[in-house]
């Protein structure tokens, strides 16, 4: 039979093996996101190391011309512009939801649009992509159009921003409340010189959140935006394009340029996200108060 | 015979069901420290923020009762005036940490429209933080943030943020809890000066007896949201009538 020292044994494997479980199930869990990281950096700077960075980033496409792929120019061009003036509308419209959630936490009014907040959170993109397109192309403009990606991803990043918004709002000590107060600042002064502007980084990253979905987001574009990618359009009423759109549908065709086209775009998209997200992530840290 | 800043009578507060302050009446004379001592969760804290309305901020709270600013009802005034003349410091040292330190100073007085152009605010500013004796420790770097200070410091800028509104009252939370005793020293100082030069009536809630009998004039001594006794500084120590106000002083409380 085996004494006090052998069971000691045991209990030692035993520990080693649940370690062992543990680091090979954290690994797992981990290296899908290595392994994306890796095939699209490998693939799309060889696509792009063919064509050249230059010619890549400014040109049109020509999907078809296997000498001379082109470039992403007016898809990026599309991107930039669905991007920022989606974070300028959707902030404009989160940060007063946003105050109203945290100011007048507690009240029907405010837990209604924190509720609603949290479902469009879990909504579809495609289906918000869908109401855009029966609004503002079917309805109101007549054809494709940018307003309507514009629209879309409104919807889609505005209640990450409330939520991210109302929560940094929310951390602000009762403390500074209290003494904005007792100087005699009435309510509003006390949020938009206190308040808020204490809570600015958190809001920034809420914001910059919504940016990064705003730039990845294909679904809320897929009947919105139309996706023309030949030409740099100039008009929000008319068609363009956009980096994950053109991604989605140059992958899916059967000729190697488009495909070299859409994996040199993906790396594109990815460096975009991540420095979004690095950005954010660095704020996070040098919060303090 | 000078008049009182400050009249109290029958003030009563429930937070929700809870009866916090059971009918306190008392007054400060003009140009005096009143010390309210005893111990935590009597309802001093509660008291204090009777005086100023910022109670009015709890939804959970209701007042009762007459408090008298210079003979006329504090609930006869626009909350955002009183507050500017009954200012208040509190326990947690409490600077805006996005506005420098100048800013800080200065946020008051551009409230209420205390200075008519620059040179009359840097003016506010420079006085409210020698009163508050933080001035030979900043002036070089008023445009810093207040969260370089030390805890201490960044106590003397709460207190000189609130002597920036120009008030006739001071209601001090335990001012010291939360600082070393070089800065307390400071800070007992800063408001004894203050009383004597600007004229300024301070009431001073400290859970310690030793700083209230050492800063104060007179002295309140409330327990379970009464007050038990209420007298000149020196008699309540020397000779306290009542049995409470003993165990209390001896630190049985």
């Amino acid at each position: 039979m085996g004494g006090p020292r052998r069971s000691g044994t045991r209990r030692r494997i035993l520990d080693r093996l649940g370690l062992a479980l543990i680091v090979a199930l954290a690994i797992l869990a981990v290296a899908p996101l290595f392994h994306i990281l890796y095939v699209i950096t490998l693939r799309g700077a060889e696509a792009i190391a063919h064509i050249g960075l230059k010619r890549f980033i400014v040109d049109r496409p020509h999907p078809f011309n296997a000498e001379n792929p082109g470039g992403i120019g007016p898809a990026l061009l599309g991107t930039l512009e669905l991007s920022a003036a989606t974070s300028a509308t959707a902030t404009l419209i989160a940060l007063p939801a946003a105050i109203l959630v945290a100011e007048l936490r507690g009240s029907r009014i405010s837990r209604l649009t924190l509720l609603l907040a949290l479902t469009l959170v879990e909504l579809p993109t495609i289906l918000v992509g869908l109401t855009a397109y029966a609004i503002l192309v079917d309805h109101i403009v007549g054809h494709y159009n940018m307003l309507a990606g514009i629209l879309a991803l409104t919807l889609v990043i505005l209640p990450y921003i409330v939520v991210e918004a109302s929560e940094s709002l929310r951390q602000i000590p009762a403390g500074l409340r209290e003494a904005a107060y007792s100087l005699g600042a009435p309510r509003t002064r006390t949020i938009y010189e206190v308040i808020a502007p204490a809570a600015r980084r958190g809001i920034l990253v809420g914001i910059l959140i919504g940016l990064a979905r705003a730039a990845g987001e294909t679904a809320p574009l897929l009947f919105t935006i139309g996706g023309a990618y030949e030409a740099y359009h100039t008009c929000l009423t008319s068609e363009g394009g956009a980096v994950p759109l053109m991604i989605y549908q140059f992958i899916q065709m059967p000729f190697k340029p488009a495909r070299e086209l859409a994996w040199g775009a993906s790396l594109v998209l990815l460096l975009i996200v991540v420095s979004i997200m690095v950005v954010a992530r660095l704020l996070v840290r040098e919060v303090r108060l | 015979m000078a008049g009182y800043a400050l009249e109290v009578r029958g003030l009563h507060v429930w937070l929700r069901d809870k009866h916090v302050v059971k009918g306190v009446s008392f007054r400060c004379p003009e140009a005096t420290i009143t010390a309210i001592m005893g111990p935590s969760g009597t309802g001093k804290s509660t008291l204090l923020r009777a005086l100023n309305r910022l109670i009015d901020l709890n939804p959970d709270a209701r007042v009762e009762g007459e408090v008298l600013l210079r003979g006329e009802s504090i609930y006869d005034m626009e909350p955002y005036e009183l507050r500017r003349r009954v200012a208040m410091v509190f326990q947690e040292p409490n600077p805006f940490p996005h506005m420098s330190i100048y800013d800080n100073v200065a946020i008051g007085p551009r409230l209420h429209g205390l200075a008519r152009d620059r040179r009359e605010l840097d003016k506010i500013v420079r006085w409210a933080l020698e009163k508050a004796m933080l001035w030979d420790e900043v002036k070089d770097r008023l445009h810093d943030s207040p969260m370089k200070l030390s805890g201490g410091q960044r106590q003397r800028l709460s207190l000189a943020r609130a002597l920036a509104l120009k008030p006739e009252v001071l209601l001090l939370d335990e001012p010291t809890a939360n600082v070393d005793p070089v800065n307390a020293v400071k800070i007992e100082e800063a408001i004894r000066d203050l009383v004597r030069e600007e004229g300024v009536t301070v009431v001073f809630v400290t859970h310690l007896p030793s700083q209230a009998v050492r800063v104060s004039e007179y002295l309140i001594f409330m327990y379970d949201g009464r007050i038990v006794e209420h007298g000149p500084s020196r008699e309540v120590a020397l000779n306290p009538r009542n049995p409470l106000t003993e165990r209390f002083f001896r630190g049985e409380l």
